[in-house]
C-alpha cells in the first residue's frame, strides 16, 4: 500500500520480482473502501499487504480497516501505533526493562516547567505524533522553555500534550538498526557533522556502516518486540559504555541502510512477508 | 522516454517503466514531482508538499 513510490518502495518492487512474488500496488491516493459493507473482493488476491504509505495516518486507518475486515497487514495495526504514538513506544521500553532516556509527560505549561526544572537542562520536547524530527526542540533554559511551551499551546490540542525528555549528551551521531522478523538485519550510524544535535537523516545527516555488536543486537530485538513482530527501524543512543533506544519506527525507510551495509533490506522484507503469508 | 519539468520546462528522463505516484527530482530546478499517469502518455505533477503526519 503506498501513496508514494520512492526509491525504497522501488526496491520492494524489484525484489518481490525476484523471488517471484507477485506485487499488486494499492494506491491509497485513489481508493475509498465502504466500512460498514466492507467488500473483500477488491483485495481477494492478496495475501499480504505491506503497508507504505508516507502518511502516517493514512497508512494507520487502512491498517486497522483491512486487519478488522481479516487481512494480514506488515506491520499490524497495534505494533504500528505504539511506534507511531511516542508516549505508548516509550512506556513498552520502559515496561520491558529497555534502557531509554527518561521521559516526564506534562499537560500544561505550568507543570512542563516544573517537569524541565526536574529534567534539568538542556531537555527535549518533542511532539506525541511526529517523524524525521518535525518540532522536536531542544530547550537550553527556561525562558527558551516558556517560548517553546507557549508555541506548542498555541499550534493545537495535540501539541499540548508535552513529551518532554532528559537530552542525552551522545556523539554527532545515533544507531539506526533494522529488525526484520527476529533477526537485526543491518544497522546504520547517523552522522550529523554540520552541528546540528538532530542525527534523522532527514535532517542531514550521513549513514555509514554501523558493526552490529551483541549489545545493540539485544537492544534492538528487545525494543521490536516490545512493540510486536514486524519490521522496524530501532534508533539508539550512545550513552557512557551501553545505548539508549529512544524510538521504533514501524515504516522504516532503508534505501540508505541498504546502500551502505550491502544487506538486501527489500530482499529480507519481502522473504519476511512471504513467511507472514504462510502463516 | 522523457518529460517536460511542469515548474521549469526541462526535459527529464524517466525510466522505462514508470509507474503512478513514482517521486522524482527535476534536475535542473530541483522540483519533488510524481507521476499522476502513465496511459496513455505520462504525466507528472510537482508534488504536494510534506504533510504534517509524513514520516517513519
Amino acid at each position: 500500500m503506498i501513496d508514494r513510490i520512492r526509491l525504497d518502495e522501488k526496491l520492494l518492487i524489484a525484489a518481490a520480482r525476484r523471488f517471484h512474488v507477485d506485487v499488486e500496488i494499492v494506491d491509497t491516493s485513489s481508493i475509498f473502501l465502504d466500512i460498514t459493507r466492507f467488500s473483500k473482493k477488491n483485495f481477494n488476491a492478496i495475501d499480504v499487504f505491506l503497508q507504505r504509505c508516507v502518511s502516517t495516518l493514512r497508512g494507520l486507518y487502512i491498517t486497522k480497516i483491512l486487519e478488522e475486515y481479516g487481512f494480514n497487514v506488515v506491520n499490524n495495526f497495534e505494533p504500528s501505533l505504539r511506534c507511531i504514538d511516542k508516549i505508548q513506544c516509550s512506556i513498552a521500553l520502559a515496561k520491558n526493562g529497555i534502557p531509554t532516556p527518561k521521559t516526564i509527560i506534562s499537560f500544561t505549561e505550568e507543570a512542563s516547567l516544573k517537569a524541565l526544572r526536574d529534567l534539568g537542562y538542556p531537555a527535549i520536547v518533542k511532539p506525541v505524533l511526529g517523524s524525521w524530527a518535525r518540532l522536536v526542540a531542544k530547550i537550553n533554559d527556561e525562558d527558551a522553555a516558556k517560548s517553546v511551551l507557549e508555541d506548542r499551546k498555541i499550534i493545537g490540542a495535540w501539541y499540548s500534550i508535552y513529551y518532554l525528555q532528559k537530552y542525552i549528551n551522545k556523539p554527532n551521531r545515533d544507531i539506526r538498526s533494522t529488525v526484520i522478523g527476529d533477526k537485526v538485519v543491518a544497522a546504520i550510524y547517523r552522522v550529523n557533522e554540520s552541528g546540528d544535535w538532530r542525527t534523522n537523516t532527514a535532517r542531514g545527516a550521513k549513514a555509514t556502516n554501523c558493526k552490529i555488536t551483541p549489545r545493540i543486537e539485544e537492544l534492538s530485538l528487545k525494543a521490536a518486540s516490545a512493540m510486536g513482530r514486524g519490521v522496524f527501524g530501532v534508533d539508539l543512543m550512545e550513552e557512557g559504555n551501553d545505548f539508549l533506544v529512544h524510538e521504533v519506527n514501524h515504516s522504516p525507510e532503508f534505501k540508505n541502510v541498504q546502500r551502505v551495509t550491502g544487506v538486501n533490506i527489500a530482499g529480507e522484507i519481502i522473504k519476511y512477508l512471504k513467511e507472514v503469508a504462510r502463516r | 522516454m522523457k518529460v517536460e519539468c511542469p515548474e521549469c520546462g526541462e526535459a527529464i528522463t524517466l525510466n522505462q517503466n514508470p509507474v503512478v505516484r513514482e517521486v522524482l527530482e527535476c534536475g535542473e530546478c530541483g522540483s519533488q514531482l510524481v507521476v499522476t499517469q502513465v496511459e496513455p502518455e505520462v504525466r507528472v505533477e510537482v508534488s504536494e508538499e510534506i504533510g504534517e503526519d509524513w514520516g517513519e
